[in-house]
């Protein structure tokens, strides 16, 4: 059964502010470097923009596909093509800490699509990506309906973007 | 135990039985409104069903204000906002769709385009758009199939731009829903069947989907059931109103089912093919039912095989794999008796679908929102090989 989150609303803001920012620098660079993740961006339109966040008004990203890369725009809601939502924050770290997938979140109603659901499958699929880089191998069991199989090409940029996120956590932070 | 968290909603007013129909002016008072916008189509006024519709309404205090009769297959949406003007030009206060799912959907649309006040329907596609009340929905369903008479969904076909829109809101839900044996007494052979297949996919994607729950399962076994005693008998013979009305009660509790625990791969391919081959709905899901159990075998044999003794006398030995198969199997009987009554089409290239279009439909699959709900992970590589079998 997932866990209960007894924790104060302030810790759980702070853990789910600071995971959508490793979402945000995770996205860039894999838009830049992934093979795959460039494949599944070649069918966006530059300038679509979408947000992940939590209901009613808690934390929130912003990104935009650029048509070269996928940039973090900053928190908050920014004027989104499509939108994910968490109904609550509870639900938000049950993924963010790895205990469900997104998929389990969508089928357990803990998210809401804002949106064209085209946009937002193709949004989920990207996301899926960002998260077998996020998250070690180790994690990756319940995460997905098929662990991705991850080669030593994928190993190796995923290392890299390890090291880099602490600089990019920082980086966005000042947007 | 499964303590997987899961939602159900149905707000749906459900008046089964026969004369049911009768009922609708009393439903509408305690509603509040009294001028009713009728959505139908050709087929469905032709089969003289408009008729059992207008004399309901006499001597009732409550009146008709427009009835359009011109909703196109798949429906439309310059045919939303046409109904929406005659709406508003008679001065109605609610919508009754009389007919199958296009008629259905029209009318659920055009409540977007009235409630919104809005002339682009296009601003509200997705999920949870709807900001404002809709107006109250009466739905009288002609084909036992689509369920949407208890959805909260609407799909719309995009002229101009060629793709199918889908339109998903707790506002959408009809206000009440009339189950009349009447209605469905007239519906062709063939679109019974394919349609009966449409209700038969919604109740088994949504008992091995993964968003099933205690609620939908009752639901969707109780539609297996009953679409599974009375579907041959209703293609054999229209006429017998027992078996009308069961199709029409088991297309309704699958309807209740597949909204609250959705649907797999099967509706993901059968939009695609619809969209790009214009394949009749259920026609293309009755071809792909088999090939989407199969692929998720792996998965959910276990849960499949729960299926066996609602769908075929089970085999007396054997464990959840021979089960599984069985249940298969007996979907594989089903629309083989339904090919040979009426022509049902069993492959995808009888059904006018050519093999250059196989890799667009794939491709288009990938898109569609139920592959969330489908147990076994579908890429569009994955989502070829079923097409290919199925062809
Ligand atoms: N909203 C939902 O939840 C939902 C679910 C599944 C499908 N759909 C949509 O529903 C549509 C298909 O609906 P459908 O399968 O009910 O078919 P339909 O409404 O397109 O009707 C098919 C044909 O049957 C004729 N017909 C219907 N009832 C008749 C009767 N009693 N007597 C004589 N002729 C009759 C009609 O005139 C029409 O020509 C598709 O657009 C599909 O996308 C909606
Ligand atoms: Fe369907």
């Amino acid at each position: 059964m997932e866990k209960l989150f007894l924790l104060d609303y302030k810790v759980k803001k702070k853990i789910v502010e600071i995971s959508l920012a490793a979402v945000g620098v995770m996205f860039r660079k894999l838009s830049r470097r992934c093979p795959e993740m460039k494949a599944e961006l070649a069918a966006w339109n530059p300038g679509r923009r979408f947000t992940l966040g939590i209901l009613p008004d808690g934390p929130a990203a912003t990104f935009e596909y650029t048509g070269a890369e996928v940039r973090y725009i900053g928190s908050g809601v920014k004027d989104p093509d499509v939108a994910i939502y968490f109904k609550n924050i509870d639900s938000a770290l049950l993924v963010f800490t790895g205990q469900i997938g997104a998929h389990t979140a969508a089928i357990q109603c803990r998210t809401a699509i804002h949106g064209d659901l085209v946009h937002a499958m193709q949004m989920v699929r990207a996301m899926d990506i960002v998260v077998a880089y996020l998250m070690p191998g180790f994690m990756h069991g319940p995460l997905f309906k098929r662990p991705p199989q991850m080669g030593f090409k994928e190993q190796l940029l995923k290392t890299g973007a390890m090291l880099e996120l602490p600089v990019g956590l920082i980086f966005n932070a000042a947007k | 135990m499964n303590t997987s968290l899961f939602e159900f909603y149905c707000p749906v007013k459900i008046i089964s039985g026969a004369l049911a129909l009768s009922s609708l002016p009393y439903e509408m008072r305690s509603a509040g409104v009294t001028r009713a916008m009728v959505v139908t189509d050709a087929g469905v006024k032709g089969a003289g069903l408009i008729s059992i519709l207008e004399n309901a309404f006499d001597g009732s205090g409550c009146d008709i204000g427009c009835i359009y009769d011109e909703t196109p297959p798949d429906s439309a949406h310059t045919t939303v906002n046409r109904v929406a003007q005659l709406y508003r030009e008679h001065n109605c206060d609610c919508f009754v769709a009389v007919g199958g799912g296009s008629c259905i959907d029209t009318a659920k649309a055009a409540n977007i385009v009235i409630s919104e006040d809005t002339d682009d329907l296009m601003k509200f596609r997705g999920a949870d758009r709807l900001t404002k009340p809709t107006r109250p929905l009466f739905v009288a369903p002609t084909t036992a199939g689509t369920g949407s008479e208890v959805t909260l969904v609407a799909v719309i076909n995009n002229t101009e731009a060629g793709v199918k829109m889908a339109f998903t809101s707790p506002r959408l839900c009809p206000t009440a829903a009339f189950i009349d044996p009447r209605m469905t007494l007239t519906c062709p052979p063939k679109i019974t069947a394919a349609t009966g297949m449409d209700a038969l996919t919604h109740a088994i994607e949504a008992y091995y989907c993964l968003q099933k729950n205690p609620i939908s399962d009752s639901l969707a076994l109780t539609a297996i059931r009953l679409i599974m005693r009375s579907l041959i008998k209703c293609v054999e013979n229209g006429k017998d109103e027992n078996a009308r009305l069961d199709m029409a009660n088991g297309a309704l509790a699958a309807g209740m089912a597949f909204s609250n625990s959705m649907v797999g791969v099967v509706h993901a391919l059968a939009h695609a093919t619809g969209g790009i081959c214009h394949v009749p709905h259920g026609v293309a899901n009755a071809i792909l039912l088999p090939f989407g159990m199969e692929n998720n075998l792996d998965m959910r044999a276990g849960v499949i095989a729960e299926l066996a003794p609602h769908l075929c006398s089970v085999p007396a030995q054997g464990g959840d794999a021979q089960r599984a198969q069985a249940a298969i199997q007996a979907v594989r009987d089903l629309t083989a008796k339904l090919n040979k009554l009426c022509g049902l089409p069993l492959k995808l290239s009888d059904a006018g679908v050519t093999r250059d279009k196989l890799e667009a439909i794939a491709k288009a699959s990938i898109n569609d929102g139920a592959l969330t709900y489908n147990p076994e992970h579908v890429t569009a590589a994955d989502a070829l090989r079923i097409l290919e079998q199925a062809f």
